[in-house]
C-alpha cells in the first residue's frame, strides 16, 4: 500500500550535517525530524524517473542488500555547520532501518471497474472502458482483520509477520473504518531483517510507485466464538463494485459482489460478464500463512496479547472544505 | 496453425496486399488481431504450417514482411503473481494456476498487436520479445 514507508538514521557525518532537504536514487525522502533521521514514503518518486522508481523501490533495494546513492543539503547552522553531503548507502551503514506503515491490511477493498469511454489508470491499476475489466485487492478469507472482526486478539503490540521479519501492530492504521468493515493497522518492524521475497517496490503507471508488504497476523483461537469468526469463508465477505471513471470523493456502488466471485475471476456489472483480477498476491498471502505456521509451530515466534484493542468503532470523515475560502481571506 | 506476424511498412498499409495473397493463393488466412499507428501496420494471423514458405514469400514479394511474432516475454524474477494482467488480456493468455501463481501461455498471446498487459504491471516484468 502506498502509506508504507521507512524510517531510517544514517548516522552523523564529520562536520555534522542537519539535512534540509535528501534523495536517495534522485527520490527526495521526507526530512521530519532531528538531523540525519528520513522518512522514505513508498509513493515518493524520483524525479529523474517518475513513475518507474521511487521510495517503495528504494526500500526493497536496500533490504536486498543494495548500495545507493544517498545526496542531502543544508542551510548550515553553527552546531549543523555542513551544507552539503553526497555518499552511498547500504542498510548495514544504517544506525536504523524501519519499516512504519501508517495504514496496511485493509479488512476489505472496493473491487474497481471504469464506466468512462477511456482507459484509466489508477492505484486499483489499468481499468479498461466501458468496463472492460475489473481489479480487486485483499485476500478475502485470507485477511487478518476479516478473520477477527471484532479484533478481539488483534490490538497495539500484536506480533505479526512482516515483510519476511518480525514486526508489530502499533495501532489502527489511517482512514480505520471498522463500522463498514474497512478496519485496518498501523505496523512497524525491523527493515534490516526483512527479506526482498515479502516486499516489493511497485510502479502504477499514470498513477505513482507504492510498496508490497507481506503481512502474517497469528489469530490465537481462544474461544468457540473466535474460531467461528475465523472460519469466514470467501462467499460470505461482501464488498462492492465502484466505478473509478467517476472522478468524485463518493462514487456510489454499482453492485455488490463477494471475494469467492472476484477469485473466480467473473463478475457482473449490469448483466454484463467482466474479467476481474487481484491486485494483491494470492500466492504470497499462501506462502505467508504457511511460514507463519510453521514459525509457531517450530517455537521460533511467540504470539503477544494486545495492550489495547484496535477500537470497533472510529468516525471516518471526508476533508472539511471551506467554501470561498480565498475570496475571503481577500475581503478580510 | 502456425502464428505468422505480417508487417506494413506506412506505404504497403495502404494497399489491398492481404486480400491479394489470400485470393491469389486461395490460402485459409486467419487474422486473430491487427493495429495500425503512423508508421504503418502489423496482422497476427494463422495460417496452415505446411504453407508457411508459400505465405512469407508472397508477402515478402509484395514488399511485406512476414516473420514470427513479437510476443510478451514475462520475467519471473520480478513477477510477484498479483495478478494486474490477469484480466486486461482479451484472449485468456493468463491464468492462475492452482498455487495462484501467473501463467503465461504465449501460444494465445496476440503480442505486438495488443500489448494491454504491458503497462499494467506493477513490477514491469512484462515486455515485448
Amino acid at each position: 500500500m502506498c502509506s508504507s514507508g521507512a524510517v531510517v538514521n544514517l548516522g552523523h557525518a564529520d562536520p555534522p550535517i542537519k539535512i534540509d532537504k535528501a534523495w536517495i536514487n534522485d527520490v527526495p525522502v521526507t526530512h521530519p525530524g532531528a538531523a540525519v533521521d528520513i522518512y522514505i514514503g513508498a509513493s515518493l518518486m524520483s524525479e529523474t524517473r517518475p513513475f518507474k522508481y521511487g521510495g517503495g523501490h528504494i526500500i526493497e533495494d536496500l533490504i536486498a542488500g543494495k548500495e545507493l546513492d544517498l545526496r542531502a543539503t543544508a542551510y548550515g547552522t553553527d552546531c549543523y555547520p555542513r551544507t552539503r553531503v553526497e555518499t552511498s548507502i547500504t542498510k548495514e551503514d544504517l544506525n536504523q532501518f524501519i519499516l512504519l506503515n501508517f495504514r496496511n491490511a485493509y479488512q476489505r477493498y472496493g473491487c474497481a471497474v471504469n464506466g468512462r469511454e477511456e482507459t484509466i489508470y489508477t492505484y486499483m491499476g489499468k481499468l479498461l472502458p466501458k468496463y472492460g475489466n475489473a481489479h480487486y485487492s485483499g485476500g478475502g478469507e485470507l485477511n487478518p482483520l476479516t478473520n477477527d472482526p471484532s479484533y478481539r486478539t488483534i490490538g497495539i503490540g500484536t506480533r505479526i509477520f512482516l515483510g519476511g521479519g518480525i514486526g508489530y501492530i502499533i495501532g489502527e492504521g489511517t482512514q480505520h473504518s471498522p463500522g463498514n468493515r474497512f478496519g485496518n493497522i498501523m505496523v512497524k518492524g525491523d527493515a534490516k531483517q526483512m527479506s526482498e521475497e515479502f516486499i516489493h517496490g511497485a510502479s502504477f503507471t499514470g498513477y505513482g510507485t507504492s510498496l508490497y508488504v507481506g503481512i502474517g497476523v497469528p489469530i490465537p483461537l481462544l474461544s468457540p466464538d473466535i474460531a467461528e469468526k475465523a472460519a469466514i469463508r470467501d462467499r460470505e465477505i461482501v464488498t462492492e463494485i465502484i466505478d473509478y471513471g467517476i472522478p468524485r470523493r463518493d462514487r456510489g456502488n454499482l453492485a455488490l459482489t463477494n471475494y469467492e466471485e472476484l477469485k473466480s475471476g467473473k463478475i457482473y456489472v449490469y448483466d454484463r460478464r467482466v474479467k476481474v483480477s487481484s491486485l494483491s498476491s494470492l500466492r504470497h498471502a499462501e506462502k505467508i500463512c504457511e511460514l507463519l505456521k510453521k514459525w509457531i509451530t517450530e517455537g521460533k515466534f511467540n504470539l503477544t496479547s494486545p495492550v489495547e484493542r484496535l477500537p470497533v468503532e472510529r468516525e471516518f470523515k471526508p476533508m472539511k472544505q471551506v467554501a470561498n475560502k480565498s475570496k475571503r481571506e481577500v475581503a478580510a | 496453425m502456425t502464428r505468422l506476424l505480417i508487417k506494413f511498412d506506412n506505404e504497403t498499409v495502404e494497399k489491398p496486399i492481404t486480400s491479394e495473397v489470400i485470393l491469389k493463393h486461395k490460402i485459409p488466412l486467419n487474422i486473430l488481431s491487427a493495429r495500425i499507428d503512423q508508421n504503418g501496420g502489423e496482422i497476427l494471423a494463422d495460417v496452415p504450417p505446411n504453407r508457411l514458405e508459400e505465405i512469407i514469400n508472397a508477402f515478402r514479394t509484395r514488399g511485406v514482411t512476414a516473420e514470427e511474432p513479437r510476443l510478451i516475454e514475462k520475467d519471473d524474477a520480478l513477477c510477484i503473481d498479483c495478478g494486474a494482467c490477469v484480466s486486461l488480456c482479451p484472449v485468456d493468455a493468463y491464468t492462475l494456476d492452482e498455487d495462484y501463481a501467473v501463467v503465461l501461455e504465449s501460444e494465445k498471446c496476440l503480442g505486438s498487436t495488443c500489448g494491454l498487459c504491458i503497462e499494467s504491471c506493477p513490477r514491469e516484468a512484462l515486455s515485448l520479445k
